[in-house]
């Protein structure tokens, strides 16, 4: 609890010093007390992760009528872990990204949001009452608004800040809503007395994954993730969609499994679907995009698809009496958390520093990064790697005991549905793999490889050091933390099973130290082989094959748009794709001279769903706005009215 | 280690070694014939090998690291499958599940594929985008076929496919269901006919071929030898599954009945090279979306019987 205090005093501290002193400098040291105060975390996080503890708050600071109460535990812990790296990584990167940023954001404003935005995350992942998490929620959700909005000269990031507010608004409805409606049940705030199961727990579950999926980014309520992520610079992506989203997950994990608060099938079956969805949904939009940050940003909510289907999977597996397997599946998504933030965190961390140096975003524009900026795409090649789930990275452990959790599901249970059901969705996910795997050579391909599709790309360089090393760390540690895997979920398993009933699970049983020394000495012997061979046999310099029509121009090697084209082909019907091709010349059929090629695509939830109902309520906000007419008879004749009504509905339900 | 693991080993190695590039020249030379040319000899692979680790390499200016060590990677990747995979009929040394398998096979074609992008031309875009979407097929197929035979053989490590102990008899179809798609997966894997001509010279119509395009030398040796790991491994495993279906349980008959059945697949892979024409890349999904179905089937049944 000392150590809480000291922590918050010290990002405190960190956002005090981003207001007052030398104007030079100032975000250094923000940053440096940031990081200081998140090596701390890193220790409570440790602590909480072994010894569980209650705390609730002296009377004096007590909240409607009850103190606020903060729970350490093991789930606490290795979310508060999770973040606690995120920010170390992303407090390293931003002073030096910030400074490059034009026009020069406010840093004040930068940094206190950036502390509090942490505080509140920090309140969330503690609370043990429904009225302290809400509040920390909220602060959540208020202090990345402000984050998002960092840039709010431009109309744009406006626009998007607003859609993002309006879901946090939603998402908090929802949330209350739930929330009220267990309170009227159980008489209590408090999370450790909710139990709910049966008929009873069915409308306050669905609320809960309603609110708690609107901040996760669930398809349909994904929108405001590929809208606010290019509008906020990169630190703050990173840290939202690294950690922030991953609240969500927490709650999930939280009220549906951990805290058994709530036990509801239907919720089960509805996250199960809602994340299968959500998957799908999410990669196959990431396959379109031409915007860097929205692509990632959409790629977030492929991999909030992947672990709400874990967690989904694992609540129906628990439901059916398999505890093992639920417990599997659990590890899954709770490894799933971790190997995501670290490889997304790089990845926009990335994409922060390619904007930087090429100043550009569309994918369509860069070209040839790789030989620039080598440390920043070493480190996005490890992220993707681990974002392609390929062995041996954090990515592969989170893929290895989903699939495997689901497959032994299917092997054990003896109902034909529930066998099927696992099968089917190892097969969706691996279609999602698959497709995921197709975005990421596009993306990785695109941006730092084949030749520089512009001047600024040619001229680009790398980022500097502090940059470099906030990148370094968060890909190094989802390297290691695949290769430790099997350590880390023995750990994990080990203190989910500490002091309660002892549940067997399958571990990360694969030989993983095997395959990494004979993959390593394989691919060591083989590219020394290959150097050496270069050496002795020598190697000729030579023009890539043209079909002999006189040198590659960059403009000829594969775009973004064309190595999606055969995928969105296939899918054209959700995009709505479509291709024009005009020829233009004296000839157009056989000596074209101009050749036009557009692409049309068309986000279907954006345009089918939701602007029509943005339409409807914009209408139901003009008939509302008739009666601000300014004339205070008209507001005295409002309140009136609705006092008579309020009294009316009181009246009839006593 | 005792001595019949070194035993096993060392016989891994060799089959490891010495089969793939004997089913490659079995293959070309029984494609010619049937086509009524003389053909290659069977051992001209090894020739081809050798002649090719004996030239320089040709690499383009545009390209960098990524194009250089791809052909290591991918190999690795493919060694590693072969190390753990019971393809050659006996247990694999290593133990690894299907899911290892099919990301190991993800690794390889994200390498490749990579390697492709780098060479910033626009075959080798080309190339891997539609590799990409051919995979989309491909993984799940492959990933239900062997859960499909995994679930029959009650056991989710690949090693329990060869351990014929635990084989359940008449399986219900779920086994040859599995097969037919996995040996549909690994035409694609392997570029056969009709999904790709493996001898086109026209770089506009190839798919996995086009990614390879300018590789030359000691790299393309590599590659040439982990095309045709490939083609013996994927078969072996579609072996597999056949042999567990006829419920072959003695080791060697089950050695000798993989080599067997290997064999009879290069030789209806020959036979289809030379009856088939390659179809348009943008028809090959309603080709593959049979295998599709199959290991879907194949997944009902297995599901249905427990």
């Amino acid at each position: 609890m000392a150590l809480f205090v000291i922590l918050l005093f010290v990002w405190g501290l960190a956002a005090l010093m981003s207001i007052v002193g030398p104007l030079h400098n100032r975000g250094t040291r923000a940053a440096v007390l940031v990081a200081a105060g998140a090596c701390l975390l890193f220790f409570l996080a440790e602590d909480a992760f072994r010894n569980p503890l209650v705390i609730a708050l002296p009377p004096q600071y007590c909240l409607v009528g009850i103190r606020p109460c903060l729970k350490f535990d093991w789930l606490s812990g290795w979310f508060l872990a999770v973040l606690a790296f995120c920010t170390i990584a992303i407090s390293l990167y931003a002073p030096s990204y910030m400074n490059h940023l034009k026009p020069a954001p406010d840093m004040r404003i930068y940094w206190v949001g950036f502390v509090v935005l942490l505080a509140a995350m920090c309140g969330v992942l503690l609370a043990a009452d429904a009225i302290t998490f809400l509040i920390c929620w909220e602060a959540m959700a208020l202090s990345s608004a402000m984050l998002v909005l960092t840039n709010h000269q431009e109309r744009a990031t406006r626009t998007t800040g607003l859609i993002y507010i309006a879901a946090t608004r939603i998402s908090t409805l929802f949330l209350a809503a739930a929330f009220l409606w267990i309170h009227g049940i159980t008489h209590s705030w408090s999370f450790a007395v909710w139990h709910l199961t049966g008929q009873i727990a069915t409308w306050p579950a669905i609320l809960l994954v309603i609110g708690i999926a609107i901040k996760a980014g669930c398809w349909p309520f994904h929108l405001w993730l590929p809208a606010a992520h290019p509008a906020a610079p990169a630190p703050v992506s990173a840290l939202m969609s690294g950690v922030m989203v991953k609240t969500a997950i927490y709650a999930f994990l939280r009220f549906f499994i951990v805290q058994r608060a709530i036990q509801s099938t239907d919720a089960a079956y509805l996250l199960l679907t809602l994340g299968l969805i959500t998957a799908f949904w999410g990669v196959l939009f990431t396959l379109l995009q031409r915007d860097l940050k929205r692509l990632l940003a959409y790629s977030t909510v492929e991999n909030i698809g992947v672990i709400t289907c874990a967690i989904g999977m694992s609540m129906v597996a628990f439901q059916f009496g398999y505890a093992g397997i639920g417990l599997t599946l659990e590890v899954a998504a709770l490894f799933g958390v971790l190997s995501h933030a670290l490889f997304k965190s790089t990845l926009f961390l990335a994409a922060g520093a390619v904007d930087i140096a090429a100043d550009c975003h569309n994918i369509d524009k860069l070209g040839g990064l790789g030989r620039r900026m080598p440390r920043t795409f070493l480190c996005t090649l490890a992220a993707a790697a681990s974002f392609c789930a390929l062995p041996p990275m954090a990515g592969f452990a989170t893929e290895w005991m989903l699939f495997h959790g689901s497959l032994l599901l299917a092997l054990d249970s003896h109902q034909p549905a529930l066998r099927m059901g696992a099968l089917l969705l190892v097969g969706w996910l691996s279609l999602v793999g698959a497709l995921a795997m197709a975005t990421c050579i596009r993306f990785v391909g695109v941006v730092f490889l084949g030749r520089a599709r512009s001047l600024a790309c040619q001229k680009a360089h790398e980022c500097n050091r502090s940059m470099q090393a906030g990148m370094a760390l968060t890909a190094v540690m989802s390297v290691v933390t695949g290769i430790t895997a099997a350590a880390i979920i023995g750990e994990l398993l080990h203190a989910i099973n500490h002091g309660g009933p002892q549940v067997l699970a399958v571990g990360y049983s694969l030989p993983m130290g095997q395959f990494v020394l004979l993959a390593l000495a394989s691919a060591g012997l083989l590219t020394s082989w290959l150097a050496y061979h270069d050496r002795t046999a020598g190697t000729a310099d030579v023009q890539a094959w043209d079909c002999g029509s006189g040198g590659l121009t960059a403009r000829m090697q594969a775009t973004a748009e064309s190595f999606a084209q055969p995928i969105a082909r296939l899918f054209g019907n959700i995009y709505r794709y479509a291709i024009e091709v005009e020829f233009d010349g004296a000839s157009p059929r056989l000596f074209p001279e101009h050749i036009t090629v557009e692409t049309h695509a068309d986000a279907t939830m954006e345009s089918r769903v939701y602007a029509p109902i943005v339409r409807i309520i914009d209408r139901l906000g003009g008939l509302i706005a008739q009666l601000q007419t300014g004339s205070i008879h008209t507001y005295l004749l409002t309140m009136f009215a609705t006092l008579l009504l309020l009294l009316a509905v009181a009246g009839y339900y006593r | 280690m005792s001595t019949s693991t070194a035993m096993l080993l060392a016989e891994l190695a060799v089959e490891a070694l010495v089969l793939p590039l004997l089913l490659v020249g079995i293959l070309r030379t029984l494609r010619a014939r049937l086509q009524k040319r003389t053909g290659p000899r069977i051992l001209q692979p090894f020739y081809d090998l050798a002649r090719l680790t004996r030239k320089s390499s040709s690499i383009s200016l545009e390209t960098g690291p990524v194009f250089r060590t791809a052909p290591a990677i991918s190999l690795t990747a493919y060694l590693l499958v072969a190390l753990v995979t019971p393809w050659w009929g006996l247990c694999a040394p290593i133990r690894g599940d299907l899911i290892l398998v099919i990301f190991l096979l993800a690794t390889a074609r994200m390498a490749i594929g990579l390697a492709a992008m780098d060479t910033g031309t626009a075959f080798g875009g080309m190339g891997a985008s539609r590799e990409s979407m051919l995979s989309i097929f491909v993984e799940p197929t492959m990933v239900l076929a062997l859960s499909a035979a995994a679930l029959v053989s009650g056991n989710l490590w690949l090693n329990g496919l060869a351990k014929p102990s635990v084989i359940a008899g008449g399986s219900a179809y779920v086994l040859p269901l599995a097969a037919a798609a996995l040996w549909l997966a690994a035409a694609v894997e392997t570029s056969r006919m009709p999904i790709e001509d493996p001898v086109t010279h026209l770089e506009l119509t190839m798919i996995h071929e086009a990614q390879l395009l300018e590789y030359s030398g000691a790299r393309l040796a590599l590659l040439e030898y982990q095309s045709a790991l490939k083609l013996t491994v994927l078969y072996g495993l579609v072996a597999q599954l056949l042999l567990n279906e006829l419920v072959i349980r003695e080791p060697f008959e089950r050695w000798v009945g993989t080599l067997g059945l290997i064999l009879c697949l290069v030789v209806a892979a020959a036979i289809l090279d030379t009856l088939l024409v390659r179809l348009h890349w943008r028809k090959l999904p309603d080709l593959l979306i049979f295998g599709l179905a199959f290991s879907l089937v194949a997944c009902l049944l297995a599901a249905l019987r427990g």
